[in-house]
């Protein structure tokens, strides 16, 4: 194989494998498909002029074919230099443009008009015959690259960002060293009639793709120095292998005088068991040799501390801030390890060299009120540089803060904890208490079915001696009691079967005007009778969700109380009001009668309460009842009164929800 | 009449007994469930008294078993308890029911009505001499006159129609006119029929005729 071969073979190699890493290393950004145009159109060239001078085949083709790719090289640097580092204005239409002058200038090479004939010279040169085409070609190559490279330049001197200057700088220099020997070898000498120099035309891209390789490399351009770093210790590990291969197969033919099957066979075993063991300490080897290369520049200060200073301030949690700490530290100094040790037995155990510079590893403690509450460790760095002053630096200000954030959320764990523990504490002792109000509630529901039966045999044998006894006026006392005790005791049942929510209320809509407009009609008799007057104010206000008998016993509960306690003093008055209160209902339910001072008022609504020198019959629990069922019903009672003036109940009760 | 008691409370079924042969029915006790049924079965009773909760068997289970093979044999019930939910799941098993303590003229009352049930009216027209309601559109007139009753007057006059010549009790008019189970202002039973009474009655027609110690009575004619 002729060096120029061997030459043109590995330009096509490293073309499109740098070509193909960039879009895949970033597949969404526009950058990454244009260069990717550019080697690919490169690698293409290389390939045809490869195959022409190899002898495979007729040289015309294929030496016609190689001007046709060649002309994707400028139309994808164009591109890329056209969106790079951001998108110009009016894109889509130079896109157009390109796109198509590209596809007429592919085809059109292909014609005899641009090359005329190839054929090899001296086994390895090509030579070219130049049709009258080739020079309009060679306008349109030349046209597209000149216009680059001023756009190049005119970018470059645009940019504010330092890392982009840096970027187009290297894109420029290397531009530059790809189109002067592209211009001489291509175009000058063909058109003076010398051709010996045509072939080498995708060598020249050479330096170019080196400079933008290295622009990768220093200056982040697209992010794929990492890809790139792999795949160059993969192409030499290929080749390192290979060499191995090539190198026993000769060997064993120079001692055996064998060659063939055997050779191969035995050259492929110990290359196979060479490889196993050898690969991964020559990758080894590869990487420390290629790590300061690729990862040897500084970082930002300031840009640094920020990055730490944010993960220090929003994380909450001990593992959260280590973990995100460590790896933006391994990103800072570019090394594996990054450890924090905060097992107080192993910190004393540690020794931190935080005072000695010129190492390759670095171990500072952390330290919280003068206390040691952890170390953190940084490896050997990728470069394998030494640790600087500025690295202690940064070290220094973040081990203060991470002290202080690991503190921050050492407290809130603890909070957190607490609060889990109370939370549970809480739940223990509510259902403790709602299993004592249910054994209560159940109590209660038995007491009372086993003292009505006693009571019911009193009574029944009252009844019997009836009026055969003297004074029957007695008997009618006593069983008078008896049925107040009766009344009571049921009270109690309802109460107890109220209060238990196990106890599903019958629900359903109810047109809460409708129901109180029905029972004003009662209440007026009632009221009559004792010469009590009713208004009534009620406004329309939909439909609530309850239960109709329950409701009607509230409403009921406070007319009878209302007319009770009416007032002797004046004429007694009792007005009902519904109105409307948003998602709620309000019923007042107001009298003019004694009214009920503030001592009272507080206890009015517990069990047995009844005011003292009360002389009306009761059992001090009918408010009870009251408010047991607003609240099933989801709402709430409350009293207004002013002693000797009067008393108002108001109910609030929430209105059905819409099914909408 | 014939009266099965079922109670296995022995000073109940006592005084009940002694309560119901005073009012002179016959009265059979029964202290199970079991023997309840079995007596139920081979005897014809005008109306059994059962009690909802005995040891052996529950008052709905007694009641369902008497009622396959005696479904017009009417069941009083009687329970410790008394709230309108419960009032509901025993009228779905028996006719009526009193809560304890009971008195004696009211299960006497009770009984006497629900053994005369076949003469309760149903229907849209309730007639009574010159007396007429129509629940359906919900008017009354009295010799071709239309009357103004209140929402209550009118169902309490329309309660009593249909029960005609049947005492019923000051509780069974609440029960059944106001679904009340206690009458917070004590008096809303006597205060309608006075106001009842003022419009319908004249010195030469009484409708509503007051019982002594037992209740009221609609008389027909």
């Amino acid at each position: 194989m002729s060096p120029l071969l061997f030459l043109q073979i590995a330009t096509c190699a490293i073309s499109f494998l740098l070509g193909i890493f960039a879009v895949w290393k970033r597949p969404h950004a526009e950058t990454a498909w244009y260069f990717c145009l550019f080697a690919l159109g490169t690698a293409l060239w290389s390939a045809s002029l490869a195959v022409a001078m190899s002898g495979w085949g007729e040289p015309t083709p294929w030496g016609r074919l190689a001007i046709s790719f060649g002309s994707f090289m400028p139309a994808g640097f164009f591109l890329f230099l056209s969106s790079f580092p951001r998108r110009e204005r009016g894109f889509a239409a130079k896109q157009a443009a390109i796109a198509t002058i590209t596809a007429f200038c592919f085809f059109f090479s292909l014609s005899p008009l641009v090359i005329r004939e190839t054929w090899i010279v001296e086994g390895s040169f090509l030579y070219v015959s130049v049709g009258s085409g080739y020079l309009m070609f060679s306008a349109y190559y030349l046209g597209f690259l000149i216009v680059a490279l001023t756009k190049c330049i005119l970018k470059y001197r645009a940019e504010n960002n330092p890392k982009r200057r840096d970027q187009l700088r290297y894109v420029t220099l290397g531009f530059f060293l790809f189109f002067v020997p592209l211009l001489i070898s291509q175009f000058i000498l063909p058109l003076l009639g010398i051709f010996r120099a045509s072939s080498l035309g995708p060598l020249f891209a050479l330096p170019m793709l080196a400079a933008i390789t290295y622009a990768i490399i220093r200056h982040e351009l697209m992010d794929i120095r990492v890809v790139i770093q792999r795949s160059l210790i993969y192409s030499a590990l290929v080749i390192f292998v290979s060499a191995i291969y090539l190198f026993l197969v000769l060997l064993i033919g120079f001692f055996f005088k064998s060659a063939g099957t055997t050779t191969a066979i035995t050259s492929a075993g110990i290359t196979t068991i060479l490889g196993v063991f050898g690969v991964p300490i020559v990758k080894q080897y590869f990487r420390k040799w290629s790590d300061p290369i690729f990862f040897k520049h500084p970082y930002d200060y300031a840009q640094a501390l920020h990055s730490l200073s944010s993960i220090l301030y929003l994380s909450l949690s001990r593992d959260e801030i280590l973990s995100r700490s460590s790896s933006i530290l391994s990103d800072i100094f570019k090394t594996k390890d990054v450890h924090f040790v905060l097992e107080p037995a192993a910190i004393d155990t540690l020794t931190t060299n935080d005072q000695t510079l010129g190492f390759k590893t670095l171990s500072h403690p952390i330290v919280f009120e003068d206390k040691a509450v952890g170390i953190l460790t940084l490896g050997h760095k990728r470069s394998e540089e030494s640790y600087t002053t500025q690295d202690l630096q940064l070290i220094s200000t973040f081990t203060f803060q991470a002290a202080i954030a690991l503190e921050k959320a050492r407290l809130h764990q603890e909070v957190h904890e607490y609060s889990v523990h109370l939370e549970q504490l809480v739940a223990e002792r509510t259902g403790e208490i709602q299993k004592l109000q249910e054994e209560q509630q159940e109590a209660m529901i038995d007491i009372s079915h086993n003292l009505q039966t006693p009571l019911a045999v009193i009574k029944g044998e009252l009844e019997l001696l009836g009026d055969s006894v003297a004074e029957p006026e007695k008997i009618r006392r006593v069983t008078a009691s008896l049925d107040r005790v009766s009344a009571f005791i049921r009270q109690l049942l309802r109460i107890a079967h109220l209060e238990h929510s196990s106890n599903e209320l019958e629900m359903s809509p109810l047109d809460i005007a409708a129901l109180i407009r029905e029972q004003l009609d009662y209440f007026e008799v009632m009221a009559e009778d004792k010469n009590v007057a009713i208004t009534s104010t009620i406004s329309e206000c939909g439909d609530i969700f309850a239960n109709k008998n329950l409701i009607e016993e509230v409403l009921v509960n406070l007319v009878a109380n209302a007319i009770r306690y009416r007032s002797t003093l004046r004429p007694a008055v009792i007005s009902i009001a519904l109105a409307d209160a948003g998602s709620y209902v309000e019923i007042t339910v107001r009298d003019n009668g004694v009214g009920i001072s503030k001592e009272h008022q507080a206890k009015l609504f517990n069990r047995f309460y009844r005011p003292e020198h009360d002389g009306t019959p009761g059992t001090g629990l009918g408010l009870a009842i009251v408010q047991q069922i607003i609240s099933r019903h989801g709402g709430s009672i409350h009293v207004e009164s002013v002693l000797d003036q009067g008393t108002a109940f108001v109910i609030l009760l929430p209105k059905k929800k819409s099914v909408f | 009449m014939k009266i099965l008691i079922i109670e296995d409370e022995p000073d109940i079924a006592r005084f009940l007994k002694k309560g119901l042969e005073a009012e002179l029915c016959v009265a059979e006790i029964a202290r199970t469930g079991e023997r309840g049924i079995a007596l139920a079965h081979e005897n014809s009773f005008d109306a059994i008294v059962l009690d909802f909760h005995l040891p052996d068997m529950c008052g709905d289970e007694i009641s369902a078993i008497i009622r396959k093979r005696k479904p017009s044999v009417p069941i009083l019930v009687l329970s410790a308890e008394r709230s309108i939910d419960i009032k509901v799941d025993m009228l779905g098993v028996c006719d009526d029911y009193v809560t304890k303590p009971f008195s004696l003229r009211e299960i006497t009352v009770r009984l006497r009505a629900l053994t005369r049930r076949g003469e309760v009216l149903h229907g849209d027209i309730l007639k009574c001499g010159e007396l007429m309601l129509d629940s359906q559109k919900h008017t009354v007139t009295l010799n071709g006159k239309p009357m103004s009753l209140r929402n209550k007057e009118f169902t309490l006059l329309e309660y009593f129609m249909q029960h005609k010549d049947i005492v019923i009790s000051r509780e069974m008019i609440l029960e059944n006119v106001w679904g009340l189970s206690i009458d917070p202002f004590t008096n809303t039973v006597d205060t309608h029929i006075r106001l009842l009474r003022k419009k319908l009655e004249t010195k030469t027609r009484t409708f509503i005729h007051t019982i002594p110690k037992r209740g009221y009575r609609f008389a027909a004619e």
